[in-house]
């Protein structure tokens, strides 16, 4: 984890610094930052990605391993920009991941496991782009003229087809559909709100947006208890 | 066909209006988002076991160390059992009969509609239709169904589950269950158990007496928890206990102590591990590695109804939502 945690540390340094730009674009509109700001966010993925081979190769916590994956993910820039408030909402759900991630590894809070098992890979990917949603929720929020992408549609169709399987096979093995056990009913609650979110109208993008951000966060929250 | 009734003109027609807003996708957003927060509670919060009276009194007792003086609060609120509690309930029926209005609504526009668009038009039908059957199995499920759980299995034995003409068996070998037609068997724990049997000196069986059963010359017993029992004729107790230290899995080594009385005193101890014998006194007492597990065996005759409802609901909202994908931008509506 030695060698991952300095890309990680300037992960963390870059992305406030485009947090900053954004922020400073928004209050007085400069030429040119959003070019920055989206070079510095490819630069952030970059970084973050090498830092996921380093740890995949020198071995580490499964915890700190998911958080990289899902912040690499959601690190790049979304293909929309309306505004620079947009630009700055997008920013955070990947400034929470990599921070927590460097609060992990300076050792405050104890974590173990080795790395990830696939099943908590593909956790992690769904958690990563999940983030990308509640970045672009969170957006929304700040430009409510602006819609949420397809990627939003996508995981909802993903969704639905992991909690159907999830559903069948829990019920064939053990007869019941659900059992009630906590991450069962996560991920069932995860896909009420994302559903809820999907149904909710489109000409109310304020409320379309929170449900979204909801399920997201709890989706993000449910790969990371699978890390 | 639909037949409108020409009402007044300013002058809306109040049926039509309920109508509008019991099968709009609002309502549905509304009853999707209180069955998300419900089952969100009982993920946060541990569920009160229902299976027997120990794991309650465990149960209970993590509970309130967890939440202190607010224990009995959300007792009397049903958070510990909200898939039991009425208001959920009650949920889950609004939901099957908002979805059975939408799925009219839905079909009465698709087959009166003349500008059809084919197998599209079906999606919004499949989804809440599959989602109603899906709500239909639960209902079977809950009022003709039944679930036995921690039933101890053993090794080659066939176990009958109480109050049913329902069977489980464990193989020794593979310790794969096998199990009557008609209901669904799970393994939830695997653990040791050991069969035994006492010759005395001339090869005679000796009787094996355990303190609520009547004398055998064989017992199978699986080591849940430490076991004892007598073998009057040899003057001798044999108590047989989990190692400690050693995780409990099928073939964890169990200990084996032999006690000779009167005085009561410990003459030999062993670990059985596969076949062993002892000879105590002149006894030779033979255990044979025999594991057990813990199973859990549930009878659902909404099965079928609930597969076919998921089937059709996934279909249904997968053809709406990559519809919704594929469509241009310009013009799209919900």
């Amino acid at each position: 984890m030695g060698y991952a945690a300095p890309l990680i540390g300037l992960s963390f340094g870059a992305l406030l610094t485009a947090l900053g730009l954004a922020l400073w674009d928004g209050i007085r509109p400069m030429p040119r930052l959003a070019r920055a700001i989206r070079v510095i966010r490819w630069g952030i993925g970059g970084l973050l990605l090498i830092a996921i081979l380093l740890l995949w190769v020198t071995g580490g916590s499964a915890l700190v391993f998911s958080l990289v994956l899902m912040a690499a993910i959601a690190a790049p820039p979304p293909h929309q920009r309306p505004s620079p408030w947009y630009d700055a909402n997008t920013l955070l759900p990947t400034l929470v991941l990599t921070g927590a991630c460097l609060f992990l590894i300076t050792g405050l809070v104890q974590t173990r496991g080795d790395i990830a098992s696939s099943v908590s890979l593909a956790a992690a990917v769904y958690g990563g782009l999940a983030a990308r949603v509640l970045g672009e929720a969170l957006g929304t929020l700040a430009s409510p003229g602006t819609p949420i992408s397809r990627l939003f549609d996508v995981l909802y169709l993903l969704l639905t087809l992991l909690v159907g399987a999830n559903a069948l096979t829990t019920l064939w093995q053990r007869g019941l559909v659900w059992e009630g056990n906590p991450e069962q009913s996560s991920l069932l609650g995860a896909w009420l709100v994302w559903s809820a979110a999907w149904l909710s109208p489109r000409e109310r993008p304020r409320l379309r947006a929170v449900l979204a951000a909801v399920a997201a966060m709890q989706l993000v929250i449910l790969a990371l208890g699978m890390g | 066909m639909v037949t409108q009734t020409p009402s007044a003109p300013g002058r809306r027609d109040p049926w039509r209006l309920i109508w509008q807003i019991v099968t709009s996708d609002s309502l549905l957003v509304i009853l999707l988002l209180a069955a998300a927060v419900g089952l969100l509670i009982a993920a946060w919060v541990s569920q009160a076991p229902t299976s027997n009276p120990a794991a309650y009194a465990r149960w209970l007792s993590e509970t309130q160390a967890r939440f202190g003086g607010a224990t009995q609060t959300m007792q009397a609120l049903g958070l510990f059992g909200v898939a039991r509690s009425f208001g959920f309930r009650a949920l889950l029926a609004l939901l099957g009969g908002i979805l059975l209005l939408c799925l009219v609504e839905c079909g009465e526009r698709t087959f009166s509609d003349a500008d059809r668009h084919g197998v599209l038009d079906m999606f919004p039908l499949l989804a809440h239709g599959g989602g109603l059957l899906l709500l239909i199995g639960l209902v079977i499920a809950h009022l003709w169904g039944w679930r036995v759980e921690g039933l101890i299995v053993r090794g080659g034995e066939r176990t009958s589950v109480p109050g049913t003409a329902s069977w489980v068996t464990l193989d020794g070998d593979t310790l794969n269950i096998a199990h009557s037609a008609g209901i669904a068997a799970f393994s939830e724990a695997r653990g040791p158990g050991v069969r035994i049997n006492a010759t005395d000196a001339q090869g005679g069986p000796l009787a094996l007496q355990r303190a609520e059963d009547d004398p055998r010359t064989e017992l199978t017993l699986a080591i849940v928890e430490d076991q004892l029992l007598a073998i009057p004729e040899a003057q001798l107790i044999v108590r047989l206990a989990l190692q400690v230290g050693h995780p409990i899995e099928a073939h964890t080594p169990v200990l084996v102590q032999v006690y000779c009385y009167p005085p009561v005193r410990l003459e030999t101890e062993a670990v059985v591990e596969g076949d062993t014998e002892l000879t105590v006194d002149g006894a030779r007492l033979h255990f044979t590695s025999v594991p057990y597990a813990r199973v859990t065996a549930t009878f659902n005759p909404g099965l079928w109804p609930t597969c076919i409802g998921i089937a059709l609901a996934a279909v249904g909202l997968g053809g709406r939502i990559v519809w919704s994908v594929r469509r241009p931008k310009a013009g799209e509506e919900g």
